[in-house]
């Protein structure tokens, strides 16, 4: 048992490792960027149509439910950045990687961005649902704690000077900030809510119509490969700007035009 | 067709929702584009000029 859990450790670091290059990630992402922007926006068009054409309405919630079709995947996306950000802080931490770094950093604008998208579309549709822009629940509360975290996290790269002091404060606050996840995926079962508790994930397979399901489970997939393509392009990005910044220093220029807006 | 955008009164909730999500979306993926268009475009600039004898 312990044994096997191991050498899954080993798999996993070893796959990591092999793009823990940039030269070697850098050539990935040039090669698949492009069909996963292709693939995510074929996938958003199709979940619109079937979500605001051929999906039904609800039977208590009204066309009020076709919110749901970005609200969730904008949610899912929160959650599953934040779960790699941890992920790759965690890699960075353990065994020191360069691109972990980066792709944790490049993941959360995203992040926050998906946050703030499933607050705001979550209270648009609290207020026809519940009657109320916003209550202090325990998903909305928490969600909105994992938004000032992605917050927080932004801030410490932006505002600590000491690159490698930086990295740390960032690394220890994501890999801290991860306990917010289980809390708002299980708030609605630990406490009395008026968000509705899980529909998608539950024993028994998803609780919905099928003509309520696809669109929706086609909208997940169409914003996970969004949120793929963002990481690969800003990690790509990121990379470029290093080396280019690296260059200069050796050719003795100044920085201010590489990236004015990034304090180095 | 003014039935189907009045979403039987829900029109005003959810065309906002949506509204917000593509410009949210779009501005994602336009500033990540854009900035990955010129980071390539000055390191070609400078691979060329390294390259130069």
């Amino acid at each position: 048992m312990a044994s096997s859990i191991l050498d899954r450790f080993a798999r996993i670091a070893r796959f990591f490792e092999g793009y823990a290059n940039p030269a070697r990630f850098e050539k990935l992402s040039r090669a698949i960027s492009p069909y996963l922007l292709g693939i995510a926006v074929l996938l958003m068009l199709v979940g619109l149509l079937l979500g605001l054409v051929y999906s039904p309405e609800d039977y208590q919630q009204g066309n009020s439910v076709r919110i749901m079709y970005i609200h969730v995947p904008a949610a899912w996306m929160a959650l599953m950045s934040y779960t790699f950000l941890a992920g790759m802080s965690a890699i960075a931490f353990i065994w020191r990687h360069s691109v972990a770094d980066i792709a944790a950093r490049a993941t959360a604008p995203v992040g926050l961005a998906m946050t703030g998208l499933a607050l705001v579309t979550g209270s648009i549709w609290g207020k026809p649902t519940w009657g109320a822009w916003w209550v202090w629940d325990a998903r909305l509360t928490s969600v909105l704690v994992l938004f000032f975290i992605y917050l927080g996290y932004m801030v410490i790269w932006d505002s600590v000077a000491d690159k490698a002091k930086a990295a740390k404060f960032a690394r220890i606050l994501a890999l801290v900030g991860f306990v917010n996840v289980p809390i708002i995926k299980f708030s609605v079962e630990w406490w009395n809510t008026l968000h509705q508790p899980a529909s998608l994930i539950v024993k028994g397979g998803p609780k919905m119509h099928i003509l309520i399901l696809t669109p929706l489970l086609v909208m997940i997939a169409a914003f996970s490969v969004f949120f793929i393509w963002t990481v690969l392009v800003g990690t790509e990005t990121a990379i470029i700007e290093a080396r280019l910044k690296r260059q200069q220093r050796k050719a003795g220029k100044t920085l201010s035009d590489i990236n004015p807006g990034e304090k180095s | 067709m003014i039935e189907y955008f009045a979403m039987g009164g829900h029109g005003f909730y959810i065309w906002t929702a949506y509204f917000i999500s593509a410009v949210v979306i779009g501005l994602i993926g336009v500033l990540r584009y854009k900035r990955l268009s010129v980071a390539r475009k000055k390191d070609r600039a400078n691979t060329t000029t390294q390259e130069k004898p």
